[in-house]
């Protein structure tokens, strides 16, 4: 037996209690998440910490209109959002990541310079800009600042990625006759699936869950994305946790299967970065 | 097909100066080797040549067009990269058949030339696999095939052999070698291993710092080396060098006298070049010149140090007195010769390479080998 193989075995068994310590914390917010979401009022207050009997689903029930509309909402304003962060996020990636051109870097600080913003310093600005624009009460008011913030990332992500595909690819393709746009399609996209998976699932986080924006700019009730409408089952004088965390399961659903789906190509993506 | 003319080519990388005045003629259906240690600018040399990399002085010319300014798509070459850059995302038949599809050629002509391709490379089976799914000699054998469906007028291969095992290096070189003489196209290759030079090329462009050293035929570098450095780098084990003085000069001969070497004055019979009498100089003695016991006129007497048996054969390793250099010889393979012991080896004057104290090689006079006759034959042909 090597000592490598001893010393691993003498800390297996304190090193697996505090994995499950670990794992237990991570995971009790979201049991007790579900567990409150089958609760009706009195058994929230008979037994706090976990799970009742019988379920109750009638707090699904009542959420299940608002939500729906809700999730249609988020839906509408996430996709536009993926659509403009990705393909901004490919072509900036791609001409930073593997051209060369005078001012490139101090191009690419500029860029990467807005991560530094607070995003919450930009609140007031932004909403200025996007009611001069009239973009209030429409989709685009959501959707073109989210991609604002996310395209930063999406490019700094994407032009890492790019930089470490092996170069003699695109020299490959050019020497064959590849011209710049065939380059792009048919070299370049495809390669860099996994690294536009990983912007994608973060940008679908940041605007699927977003409260502060959409709870400024967005006044119809009908027009609400998820964040601000599970917030709406808060009451005003008391608040019906079963009602609410129903409606943060049900929000969540969406978001978790689209990661279940694609998590191999996510770490797939950062593996590359 | 075509020939391939570079003249003057200077690079530089900012400041530093890769690529100093290359004037190389590559004619049409020649097998160039480009070989030179690593960093000699010998990949950057082809990358100018390709296209991928551009120059600031000097031109080029393939086929007898000037391509300086012409986008490396245009320029009619084929290349095969180190790393094979294969796109991992298409099969084999879509990889072989891209450049055709990228400009747009018929798909029944690509149907046609993909098949091909595959019958000369025996890809036939895997046309459907992925490149990760194809072993090393496989994965050659497709950016081979990416080159050859495109008809390029010239072929250029930078390091292909270099990640395969030694056993497939072989075999490949062997193939490679039969793909130049069924396409008798134009190819230039480049390597830092001198035998995959010596077997393929038919013409040797020898590059060290940047400068063209050499350019010959393979047993012309090897004979008649221009300089210490080719003379060092191409056999193996190496040439090894000991310091002389010339003691008097013919038109065809130098007299030399060089240190634990007997006896005291050599006639080497090569062109004097300028030597005269009281100037230092460096001989040159390939290990499998010098023979143990053997009855030539010069002789070398050494102390074993190690000696290395291979199988095949054997190297001696020694000290001569009077020189501070180590000697290498090359020994049967029955030989035995005992550490600590001294040896002597002999070997004919002729055998030996003279060069001054600035590296120059002089021409050798009497290097009688039939092979190089033909080559040099062949190259003038």
């Amino acid at each position: 037996m090597s000592t490598e193989f001893r010393a691993l075995k003498r800390y297996a068994v304190p090193q697996q209690f505090a994995l499950l310590i670990l794992a237990a914390l991570t995971w009790y917010p979201f049991l007790f998440l579900l567990a409150t979401s089958v609760k009706s009022p009195n058994q929230f207050f008979e037994n706090y910490w976990w799970f009742t009997f019988p379920f109750d689903w009638a707090n699904y029930a009542q959420v299940w209109p608002k939500v729906s509309v809700a999730i249609l909402n988020s839906a509408q304003y996430s996709f536009g959002t993926l659509v403009i962060v990705l393909i901004l996020s490919l072509l900036g990636g791609y001409t930073f990541g593997r051209m060369k051109f005078p001012g490139k870097n101090v191009a690419f600080l500029c860029v990467v310079a807005l991560l530094m913003i607070p995003g919450v310093l930009t609140l007031v600005p932004l909403f200025v800009e996007v009611k001069a624009l009239k973009l209030l009460g429409t989709p685009w008011a959501l959707i073109l600042p989210f991609a604002g913030f996310e395209i930063v990332i999406g490019i700094y992500i994407m032009r890492l990625f790019f930089e470490r595909l092996p170069g003699e690819l695109f020299q490959a393709a050019r020497i064959e006759g590849a011209n710049e746009v065939q380059l792009l399609l048919f070299v370049a996209l495809p390669l860099a699936l996994p690294g536009l998976g990983t912007v994608a699932i973060l940008d679908l986080l940041f605007t699927w869950n977003e409260l502060l924006w959409p709870l400024i700019t967005v006044g119809d009730a009908t027009k609400m994305p998820v964040a601000v409408a599970a917030l709406g089952f808060k009451g005003e004088h008391q608040v019906d946790y079963g009602a609410l965390f129903a409606a943060y399961v049900s929000v969540s659903i969406p978001l978790m299967v689209i990661f279940v789906a694609v998590v191999r190509k996510f770490i797939k993506g950062i593996e590359g970065i | 097909m075509a020939t391939v003319s570079l003249q003057n080519i200077d690079k530089f990388y900012g400041r530093v100066q890769v690529l100093q005045d290359i004037n190389v003629e590559i004619d049409d259906g020649d097998f160039a080797v480009i070989l030179g240690p690593s960093g000699c600018g010998k990949s950057t040399l082809l990358r100018v040549i390709a296209g991928l990399e551009e120059h600031q002085r000097g031109d080029i010319s393939i086929g007898g067009a000037v391509m300086n300014t012409t986008p490396a798509a245009e320029r009619g070459v084929g290349m095969l990269f180190q790393s094979y850059a294969l796109f991992p995302h298409l099969s084999v038949s879509k990889n072989i058949s891209f450049g055709m599809r990228m400009r747009g050629e018929s798909k029944a002509l690509i149907k046609e030339r993909v098949a091909n391709a595959a019958r000369i490379l025996k890809l036939e089976p895997y046309l459907d696999r992925l490149p990760k799914n194809l072993s090393g000699g496989q994965r050659q054998r497709v950016a081979i095939g990416r080159s050859i469906v495109r008809e390029p007028k010239v072929f250029l291969f930078d390091e292909p052999l270099s990640n395969l095992d030694a056993e497939l290096r072989v075999e490949m070189r062997l193939e490679l070698a039969k793909l130049h003489d069924s396409l008798a196209a134009t190819m230039i290759y480049v390597t830092h291993d001198q035998i995959e030079a010596m077997t393929l090329g038919t013409k040797i462009i020898v590059m060290h710092l940047g400068q063209v050293q050499q350019v010959g035929t393979p047993l012309q570098v090897y004979y008649q080396p221009a300089n210490r450095f080719v003379a060092g780098f191409i056999g193996s084990p190496r040439m090894q060098f000991l310091h002389g003085t010339v003691q008097g000069v013919t038109a065809e001969s130098v007299s030399v006298s060089v240190p634990g070497v007997a006896p005291g004055i050599i006639e080497v019979p090569c062109e004097p070049d300028g030597l005269k009498a009281g100037d230092e100089i460096e001989i040159g003695i390939r290990p499998e010149d010098l023979h143990y016991r053997g009855s030539e006129e010069v002789r070398i007497t050494g102390l074993t140090t190690v000696v290395e048996y291979m199988g095949h054969a054997s190297y001696w390793y020694g000290h001569i007195a009077q020189q501070e250099r180590e000697l290498v010889a090359h020994l049967h393979r029955a030989l035995r010769v005992d550490r600590g012991s001294e040896a002597t080896f002999t070997l004919n004057r002729a055998d030996l390479y003279l060069f001054d104290t600035e590296g120059r090689a002089r021409r050798r006079l009497q290097v009688d080998n039939e092979n190089l006759q033909t080559q040099l034959a062949a190259a003038i042909a």
